[in-house]
Parts: C-alpha cells; sequence; structure tokens
C-alpha cells in the first residue's frame, strides 16, 4: 500500500493535468477575488466565510479532475499494471482514491485561503487572532475538506465504473449540475425528498459555510454526514470495481 | 527459497462473454525455466488466458495455482513475481521512460535504485532523457514495456505479442535477452505472438488454441521430427480442426 501511494504521488505531481486545473484555479481564485472588491476593505476572517460559501463553484473543477485523472488509469492500463505487481484492486483503489482526495482538497482550499490571505493582508484578520479563533477556524476549514471529499468522492466512483476520460468527465458534470440545482429546497418536489436532500453533503457543506458562530450540533452533523458519506461511497467504489471486467 | 518446478497451473478454466465462450476447459502446467509459445488465430483465446492469470479478468469457472498458491489473498501475493504485457503496453504517457520505470519501482518496492538505469541501457532507451512516452514511436513503447515487466526479477513472465512494432535489431535483443532469462536465470515465459518464423526461434514447447481450447501441446523436438516449421505443422492442425 505505501508502495501504491508513493507511486500515486510521484505521478500527481508530474501530471500535466494537475498543474494545468492548479493554474486555473489560482486565475479563477484572483478573478473572483478582484470581483469582489468592496468599497471599503474586508477583513480576512469574513473574506474565508464568503470565499467557503462560494466553494460549490470551485467543485467543478474537481468533476473534470476526476475524469482527467482516473480515466486515463483505465485507457492506458495502468492500473491494469499495477494489479499484476500483485496488489489487490481494493488497495489500488484506496491509493487512486486518497491521492486523488488530497489533489481536489488541494485545488478547493486555494481559492478561500488566497482571498482570505489577500484581504488579511489589506485590512487584517478582524478579530484578535486567539486559540479559540483558530481552532474554530481549522474547524470549519476542516469540515469543508471532508464534506468536499464525501462529495468528490461520489465523481471518483463514476470515474471507476465508467473506466473512460470522456464519459467520466460527462457524467462528473452532469452530476455537479445535478447537485447544484438541488441545493436550493425545490417546492415542486415532495416534502419528504425535501427533507432528504438535506442530507447530501453539498447542502451540509452550505449550512456549515453559512452558520454564524457553528454550533457544535451542526458541526456534529457534518462530521457524522461527511464520515458516512465518504465511506459508504468508498465501499461502493472497491465492491463495483473488485467486480468489474478491467479495460 | 523453495521453488516449485511446476510455476503456474490452471484447472479447468472456463471464460465466458455474454454470448461468446472465449476459454473452455483450459488445463494446462508451465514448468519453471521453460519458454512456451502460445499460438493461435485471431478471437482463440490467447490474451483471454493470459488476462486471468495477471488478475485482470476473472474466470466464470476454474481456478489457477500460480506458485503454489491458489486462494485470492495468496494468489494477489503471488503475483509480485510476475512480470507482463498484454495486448497494447500499459504506460504513464505524460512522463519520461526512466519516470516509468521510476512508478513500477515505487509500485513494487525494488529498493534498488540503479535497476531503472541498466534496464534502460538494456532494452536499448537510455539515450531518450526527458522525452515523454507520448511521443515514442510503437518500437520504442514496447520496448519500455519489456523494461516495466523486467524491473522486479519476474519468475512468470506473460508476454502478448510483445514484438510488435520491433525492428530487426530490437527482436535479436529481445530474442536474446529472453532466452537467457529463461536458460540461466529460470524464468518461465508464456508468449503469443503471430510472427511464427520468431515464435520458432524462441519457444521450448508449444500451446496451440483454437476456439477458447487448448487443441495440441508439444516440444519443439517433437515438432521438428514432425515438420520442418511451426508454420507448415500450425496450418496443417488448422485443416485438422475445421468442422466437418
Ligand atoms: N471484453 C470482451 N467482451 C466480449 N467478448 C470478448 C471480450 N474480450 C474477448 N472477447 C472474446 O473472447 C474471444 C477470445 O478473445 P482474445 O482476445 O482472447 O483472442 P486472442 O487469441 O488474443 O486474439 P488475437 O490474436 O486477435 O489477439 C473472442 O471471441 C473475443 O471476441
Ligand atoms: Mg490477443
Amino acid at each position: 500500500m505505501k508502495g501504491l501511494l508513493y507511486a500515486e504521488f510521484y505521478h500527481l505531481r508530474r501530471s500535466r493535468w494537475f498543474h494545468i486545473m492548479l493554474v486555473a484555479d489560482v486565475l479563477i481564485s484572483i478573478v473572483f477575488v478582484f470581483a469582489a472588491k468592496d468599497a471599503h476593505p474586508l477583513p480576512g476572517r469574513t473574506v474565508l466565510r464568503s470565499a467557503l460559501i462560494d466553494l460549490p463553484l470551485m467543485m467543478m473543477l474537481c468533476a473534470i479532475f476526476a475524469g482527467l485523472y482516473i480515466g486515463p488509469a483505465f485507457t492506458n492500463k495502468t492500473v491494469a499494471r499495477a494489479i499484476t505487481a500483485g496488489h489487490s484492486r481494493t488497495r489500488v483503489m484506496l491509493a487512486k482514491c486518497i491521492v486523488y482526495l488530497i489533489a481536489t482538497a488541494v485545488i478547493l482550499l486555494v481559492y478561500p485561503l488566497l482571498s482570505s490571505g489577500m484581504a488579511c493582508a489589506r485590512a487584517g484578520w478582524g478579530v484578535t487572532i486567539t486559540w479559540g479563533e483558530c481552532i474554530s477556524v481549522a474547524r470549519v476549514i476542516a469540515l469543508a475538506v471532508l464534506l468536499n471529499a464525501a462529495v468528490c468522492m461520489l465523481f471518483a466512483f463514476l470515474s471507476f465504473m465508467l473506466q473512460d476520460t470522456g464519459k467520466a468527465i460527462g457524467t462528473s458534470v452532469v452530476v455537479y449540475l445535478l447537485l447544484t440545482i438541488l441545493a436550493t429546497p425545490r417546492p415542486a418536489l415532495p416534502v419528504w425528498l425535501n427533507g432528504l436532500l438535506v442530507l447530501l453533503p453539498t447542502n451540509i457543506a452550505r449550512d456549515v459555510a453559512f452558520a454564524r458562530p457553528l454550533s457544535a450540533g451542526l458541526a456534529w452533523q457534518a462530521l457524522a454526514g461527511g464520515v458516512v458519506c465518504l465511506v459508504l461511497l468508498l465501499l461502493l467504489t472497491g465492491f463495483a470495481f473488485n467486480r468489474s471486467e478491467l479495460k | 527459497m523453495y521453488e516449485p518446478e511446476v510455476v503456474l497451473e490452471t484447472h479447468n478454466l472456463n471464460k465466458d462473454y455474454r454470448r461468446t465462450r472465449a476459454l473452455s476447459d483450459i488445463n494446462i502446467a508451465l514448468d519453471r525455466g521453460r519458454i512456451y509459445g502460445l499460438v493461435g488465430q485471431n478471437g482463440a483465446g490467447k490474451t483471454t488466458l493470459m488476462r486471468i492469470i495477471a488478475g485482470l479478468s476473472q474466470p466464470t469457472q476454474g481456478s489457477i495455482t500460480l506458485f503454489g498458491a491458489s486462494s485470492q489473498p495468496s494468489l494477489v501475493r503471488a503475483r509480485r513475481r510476475l512480470g507482463a504485457i498484454i495486448e497494447t503496453p500499459a504506460l504513464y504517457p505524460d512522463l519520461s521512460a526512466a519516470q516509468n520505470l521510476e512508478i513500477e519501482r515505487l509500485i513494487r518496492g525494488v529498493a534498488d535504485r540503479s535497476r531503472v538505469k541498466r534496464l534502460l541501457q538494456q532494452v536499448g532507451l537510455d539515450g531518450t532523457g526527458r522525452k515523454r512516452v507520448r511521443d515514442f514511436s510503437l518500437g520504442m513503447r514496447q520496448r519500455l514495456a519489456i523494461a516495466v515487466a523486467l524491473l522486479a526479477d519476474p519468475a512468470l513472465l506473460l508476454l502478448d505479442e510483445p514484438i510488435n512494432g520491433l525492428d530487426p535489431m530490437g527482436i535479436i535483443q529481445v530474442r536474446q535477452l529472453l532466452t537467457t532469462l529463461a536458460h540461466e536465470h529460470g524464468c518461465t515465459i508464456l508468449i503469443s505472438s503471430h510472427i511464427l518464423s520468431e515464435l520458432d526461434q524462441l519457444a521450448d514447447e508449444y500451446l496451440f488454441v483454437s476456439d477458447g481450447r487448448i487443441i495440441k501441446q508439444l516440444t519443439a523436438a517433437e515438432l521438428s521430427t514432425q515438420h520442418d516449421n511451426l508454420e507448415g505443422y500450425f496450418l496443417e492442425l488448422l485443416k485438422e480442426g475445421t468442422p466437418q
């Protein structure tokens, strides 16, 4: 497993698409930062919170990146190579998903960190920085990372199922758009369905981003929701991948 | 380490795809240090057999024993001593030849870093430097795939049409390399090729496949007493085997 992870990181660091994604990411972030220029500069704390609310926009990059990173591993047969080298499918899948999720966390965090960092340089953080403040910021960021990983895992699952770059990107983008539509309550849908939609990690992430301050109850709910969703999707991906015919 | 004489055994291997039966009742045993030539027409089942041995596809029925291992987890571990090229080379196109080998070194947990350089020299790719594999010619890819397959000192090599696209010099080099590996280092090789004149010079034993069955198995010595070359024998075998 260690060898597989090393190999995945070795590849990610040299992956052209990952570099392109990061450049696109930084450019989009800079555009956002300047587009949101207010009359008087906002403190870093406020900017970080509003960046987390905008985070789902960046999720699009992760949906595309799933296909670009996992799809070619099937078409170039490098997944097959790892299996032939004596690794179980479960481990091959896990190593790939872990590295993909870390890459998406990096992609997603560029915007909030960049924008709040710049705001902080201009107008300061907004409150005196205490231990409590540090912990509450770390908690909000950690929950955002976890919940977004749960959503990204859905794209990874699709890529493992489809085993094809083009199809994976197409389907992931459609699913992304669907999740975006379902992020606001739909009066046309039955009440119970709207009730279930609250449990989508995208929607929990939105609630967490809007909550000021974040209550302990919501934090626990977000933690549990994120972990359950992530683990379920990993199990599902492992189960399906173990049974699928490899390309 | 204890080395079994029989490296690979298959037991009543069957593989069905939705409408086609790709393999039926395959029972073979491969001995240590021998080169086996797998001969058969397009669609005979050669690739399917290799994919099952490599763990890329599950048999519908039957099982395999690899280096004495037959349970699922022990089979996975046994595959660490397997090297394979199945159909097209499996490579990272956005990496260089050396980087491709480095990744394989990491995946296989091979500690010796100098192997990468030595293998590149061995397959004649040491001059490619930072050139990416996507810009390689077919023969260069094939050479790199051979280096990847050899990286972990495999005890069993599965080579599905490995000499496709190689230049004459490359074919000679690969032939010498494989012969040395098998006869001096005890590596077992299962190789398929449609270039029968080449296989003729390489294999110690032949497995003839037709319609997913092994229709004949004989040694190179036996074949030479019956026929002057492999091609002629194969054509005759096909004529005998055609349905009445
Ligand atoms: N994924 C698949 N789905 C359905 N049928 C398949 C699949 N893979 C192989 N087959 C069928 O299995 C049979 C054996 O195919 P295989 O690729 O093993 O032949 P082969 O001997 O390697 O042929 P070639 O010399 O052309 O490479 C063929 O009839 C083929 O159509
Ligand atoms: Mg084939």
